[in-house]
Formats: structure tokens, C-alpha cells, sequence
């Protein structure tokens, strides 16, 4: 079976795509980039500049124009969209711009169209399976025959490239010098959540005093929102820590990632409450986790809902940034539980493979 | 033999695995003779009121589980399992069990994070008994809830905990009890808290 997995530069949306479309037996993958030319716009509190061309796409979607929407779009396109191994079974992506490409690519050459989270310009009845994250669909809680909801984004995450990372990575930084890795999985600001560097001294101490009494050693990543000024606190103040085994500053001039090796060295895992991508590839480690909150700029936010569900269906712990000075406490109760590793990928393949049957497109 | 309830959307991996670490003998089923068999009961629970409640009712449990508690079996509900053994829920606004007489209602304190996740303190009361010599005053146990319990009898009310204002987080009547932590995922307070569980019907 052939899935044609398009990718529109964002790694968030990359990963949970491909992670679903690897996760189908038997299936082979071929990636296709797309990216578009002609005007774009900003949106506030969020990073970088959206293209227009989607919208456009998005109303020949409304209109069902298929052939002139395949049209156009390929007059849109910065590189020709070639794909080498014939006609796909399966159309899929992730994120609300590539929707409409999806939608039309699929259509026009008469395969299953798969998307994943709630595409904003197009209506969810023209795809044949609709993955969306549990709280993506609280906001719209539509009950369609074609909606997956998965609790979390699914990932990519799988456990023979962890062992491999764990072999290979864990050798590299020497873990084998401690008894237990804690990784740490440190998220930025958004319009929902921030974090400062009065909550990272809050959270250090908190660190500190869980590994005073045992050989703990420690592995560290930010994500790309996180505000500079946490970044170069937490680099002066981890310049004091001896058990630091590895840190990790994605931006700019990074250039080789060590984040599945984080994952997979890491006997329990810290991330903050604001990223759900990296909550959901912690949670599908097999780790035990610990979701840290962290400021809000909202009391009540939807993905508390997800988060609880979480920790109810046991896949995680969650500790508020009000309780952050008994975290040495609660870390070592943590340690002590069952966690369960959560599958969304696996589970969505497995429905893309029944709606491919289904339509007679495998 | 303890039976948890399997009736599609509690936790019942942890609450297993935290139960088969005593050597005792679990089985996860909702088979109705299985439970009848069954020498205690846990209801774990997650996820909205009325859908469990459904799915209780459409598997016959909600007899079954009147009968085990008229029958003196001793019974643990966790959290949502906890919530269903009221009469009344504010979620969905729908009919429990009503083997314990009181209502669920959400969180609603101003400026008060809901739901309420992570760890906190139980301060048992009298009521707890034996729980009470096995597990520490003021223990921290796990939480994971937006709502919580008031029971009509208040004494019934076997520890307390403080989130925006007191609530009952775990309740003791004759063979029932039930808890808004989750002992499964409170490490070694929450194991002595299912130790002491798994005892009762033991004794005598």
C-alpha cells in the first residue's frame, strides 16, 4: 500500500503525519515537500508567515472543482509536486494549510484523502478519515463516521529506533555512571503559557533537591519557543550542575538533534505543560512521565482536558507550578507507579488500512 | 480473588498492576458471574459520568454491584468509580448508582485550577479505621478530577483534602469505600491504601 505523506516544513505536523503513515503495515511512503509561492500574512502571538495560497485551495475544495483545484494549485507550488511511486492508496498530512492539498491531490488522482487535526478552511466531511487530537475536538466536538480522536497528537515515536538511540546515544554521554537519567523537556511560551526564568529557579531547586540523595543523572533540551532568557539562565545555572550528562538548545546553528536519545535514555521524563507534541512523544516512550506546569496567561485552557485524561488513563503525572517546591517529593512517589505508554499512531493506521479496504484503494 | 471492573473506560492497567503487587489474585472482567465469584470488587473510573453509567448499565453492572454491596462484599471505587456509587451527578447532569446518598458537583471556587491534578494531602478522620493505621496522616496522594463528592451523611466521610475548599476525597460506609486519588498512582501511600483494602473480607 502506498501513502503519499505530504510535508510542509513544520516539524510538529511532519512528524505526527509520518508517524501514523509509518506505523500502517505494509505500507510504503513517499514524501512529498510542498511549499507555496505568492503572498503570505502574520497572525499575532504566533511565529512566522502563513501563505494565502490555502484559502484559495480551500474554496475550490467548497466547491468540489477538483481538476481546476489541481490546477491551481500546482501553478501555486514553489517546486513541481512529482512523486515517483505511481498512484498512492492514500493521501496524508498533518496541519490546516496542507488540508486543501491533500483534499485535491487525493481526489484527483482517486485515492483516500486522510488529515490530520480539524482543517480550519475545509469541511471535515470531504475527507475519508479525519485524525484529531482530543483537544482539537473540544472545541467543535463534531461526531462523524470519518473522525478518529486521539488523546494527544500521535508521534513518531517507536521503540526500535529508541533502543537504537539508547544503545548509541546513551554509550556517547556516558550513562551508565548513574543510576537513573531524568530528561528534561523544557517547551516556551505561546499564547496560552509562559515561562520565565523565576519558574525555571523554581523548578532547578526542585531537581536539586530530588537528586541530592541519589545518583541521578541529568539531560536537558529547550524547544525553539523558549524565551532566550530562560535559555541563558538555564545554561549558567546547569554550568554549576556536575551531573549534567548532555543539554540540548535548538534554533539556529544547531544542526544534529539528539531529542529520540533524550527520550530513550531517560529512565523518568520531566516535560512542561505547554507543548502536547512533546507531552504525546514522551507519553509513547514507554517513560514514566511527569507533565510540569508551568505560567499561565489563561486559568482554564483546553488542553488541561487532555492532560487529565492523561493522568486518569495513567500514561502520566502531573504536578502544578504552584506545588514546584515539594517536586523532589512527589518525583520519588512518581518513580514508585505503573505508567501505561499510549499508541495513537498505531491505533489511526490501523483505521487508515480499513478505510483504504473499504474504498477498495488497497 | 479481586475483580476489577472492566467496563471500557476506566484505568484498569494501573489499578491491575497495582493490585497484582501484593501476590493477590486479580481478574479484570465484566462478566457477571466472575464477579458474583469475585471475594472483593474495584470500580476504577475515568472519563464523563454519564458514560459510565451507561456502559454500567448496558453490561448489567449497575444490579450486580447493588447486589455486592447488599451482600456485605467489600467494594472500592476510584475516582469516577467513586463519583457513580452517588445518586446524582452535576457532569451530564445524570443519575448515579445511588448506593451512597449525596451528589458530584464541579469545582467552582474563583481563581481555582479545575481540574484538579497532582499530588495532595488526605487528612484521614474516624471514620477510616483501619486505613487509617496503615497509611500516614496527611499522606500525599494522587489526583486527577474537576468534580468531587458530597455526601448527605457526613459520616460517612472517612479523609479529607483541601482544594479551594475542603472536599471528601475518600468516603467509608459499612463494605464501601471509595476515593478521589487514585491509590494505583500514588506510589507506596497509595499501595498501603490498596494493602488495607485488600484485606477486607479477609478478616474473620
Amino acid at each position: 500500500m502506498k501513502i503519499l505523506v505530504l510535508d510542509d516544513g513544520s516539524r510538529a505536523n511532519f512528524v505526527q503525519a509520518f508517524g501514523v503513515a509509518r506505523a500502517v503495515p505494509g505500507a510504503e511512503l513517499e514524501v512529498l515537500s510542498i511549499s507555496f509561492r505568492g503572498p503570505t500574512y502574520r497572525l499575532p502571538a504566533r511565529k512566522g508567515n502563513y501563505p494565502v495560497a490555502p484559502k484559495l485551495l480551500a474554496l475550490f475544495c467548497w466547491f468540489q472543482w477538483w481538476a481546476a483545484g489541481r490546477k491551481l494549485l500546482m501553478s501555486m507550488l514553489k517546486k513541481p509536486a512529482d512523486w515517483h511511486t505511481g498512484k498512492p492508496a492514500c493521501v496524508l498530512s498533518a496541519g490546516s494549510s496542507l488540508a486543501p492539498v491533500n483534499l485535491i491531490l487525493a481526489r484527483s488522482l482517486g485515492c483516500c484523502s486522510v488529515v490530520i487535526m480539524t482543517p480550519s478552511l475545509v469541511p471535515l466531511s470531504l475527507f475519508d478519515l479525519a485524525i484529531i487530537p482530543y483537544h482539537d475536538w473540544l472545541r467543535h466536538r463534531v461526531r462523524r463516521d470519518n473522525i478518529v480522536v486521539t488523546l494527544g497528537a500521535p508521534s513518531n515515536i517507536d521503540r526500535k529506533t529508541l533502543e537504537e538511540e539508547k544503545r548509541t546515544f546513551g554509550q556517547q554521554i556516558g550513562i551508565f555512571r548513574y543510576s537513573e537519567i531524568v530528561g528534561v523537556l523544557l517547551g516556551g511560551n505561546d499564547q496560552n503559557y509562559r515561562l520565565s526564568p523565576g519558574w525555571l529557579k523554581k523548578f532547578l531547586a526542585g531537581l536539586q533537591s530530588y537528586s541530592r540523595e541519589r545518583r541521578v543523572g541529568f539531560v536537558f533540551t529547550t524547544s525553539r519557543r523558549t524565551p532566550e532568557d530562560v535559555v541563558q539562565y538555564l545554561k549558567q545555572e546547569l554550568a554549576r550542575w556536575e551531573n549534567v550528562l548532555y543539554e540540548e538548545y535548538p534554533g539556529k546553528g544547531v544542526r544534529q538533534s539528539h531529542y529520540p536519545g533524550i527520550l530513550a535514555c531517560s529512565e523518568l521524563l520531566l516535560v512542561t505543560e505547554d507543548s502536547i507534541n512533546m507531552i504525546s512523544e514522551s507519553v509513547s516512550s514507554g517513560r514514566k512521565v511527569v507533565i510540569v506546569g508551568v505560567e499561565r496567561k489563561k486559568k482554564r485552557l483546553i488542553f488541561d482536558r487532555t492532560i487529565e485524561q492523561m493522568c486518569q488513563k495513567g500514561y502520566a503525572h502531573y504536578i502544578p507550578e504552584s506545588e514546584l517546591e515539594r517536586l523532589g517529593l512527589y518525583l520519588t512517589e512518581s518513580l514508585r507507579c505503573t505508567f501505561q505508554t499510549l499508541n495513537e499512531a498505531e491505533r489511526c493506521a490501523q483505521k487508515i488500512l480499513q478505510v483504504c479496504q473499504s474504498r477498495r484503494f488497497c | 480473588m479481586t475483580a476489577v471492573i472492566d467496563y471500557g473506560i476506566g484505568n484498569t492497567y494501573s489499578v491491575v498492576m497495582a493490585t497484582a503487587r501484593f501476590g493477590e489474585e486479580v481478574l479484570l472482567t465484566n462478566r457477571l458471574e466472575e464477579l458474583r465469584a469475585a471475594d472483593r470488587i474495584i470500580l476504577p473510573g475515568v472519563g464523563g459520568f454519564s458514560q459510565g453509567m451507561d456502559n454500567l448499565k448496558r453490561l448489567g453492572l449497575d444490579r450486580l454491584l447493588r447486589e455486592t454491596v447488599a451482600a456485605g462484599k467489600p467494594l472500592l471505587g476510584i475516582c469516577l468509580g467513586l463519583q457513580m456509587l452517588f445518586e446524582w451527578s452535576e457532569e451530564g447532569e445524570s443519575a448515579g448508582l445511588g448506593i451512597l446518598k449525596g451528589q458530584v458537583v464541579r469545582f467552582r471556587q474563583p481563581g481555582l485550577l479545575v481540574p484538579h491534578m497532582g499530588w495532595n494531602q488526605v487528612t484521614f478522620q474516624p471514620q477510616a479505621g483501619c486505613y487509617r493505621q496503615a497509611v500516614a496522616q496527611n499522606a500525599f496522594f494522587y489526583f486527577a478530577h474537576s468534580y468531587y463528592v458530597v455526601p448527605e451523611e457526613k459520616e460517612i466521610v472517612a479523609g479529607l483534602t483541601e482544594y479551594g475548599c475542603p472536599f471528601a476525597s475518600f468516603i467509608r460506609w459499612r463494605n464501601v469505600a471509595g476515593v478521589q486519588f487514585h491509590p494505583e498512582k500514588s506510589g507506596s501511600h497509595g499501595l498501603a491504601f490498596l494493602g488495607t483494602f485488600l484485606q477486607q473480607g479477609k478478616e474473620g
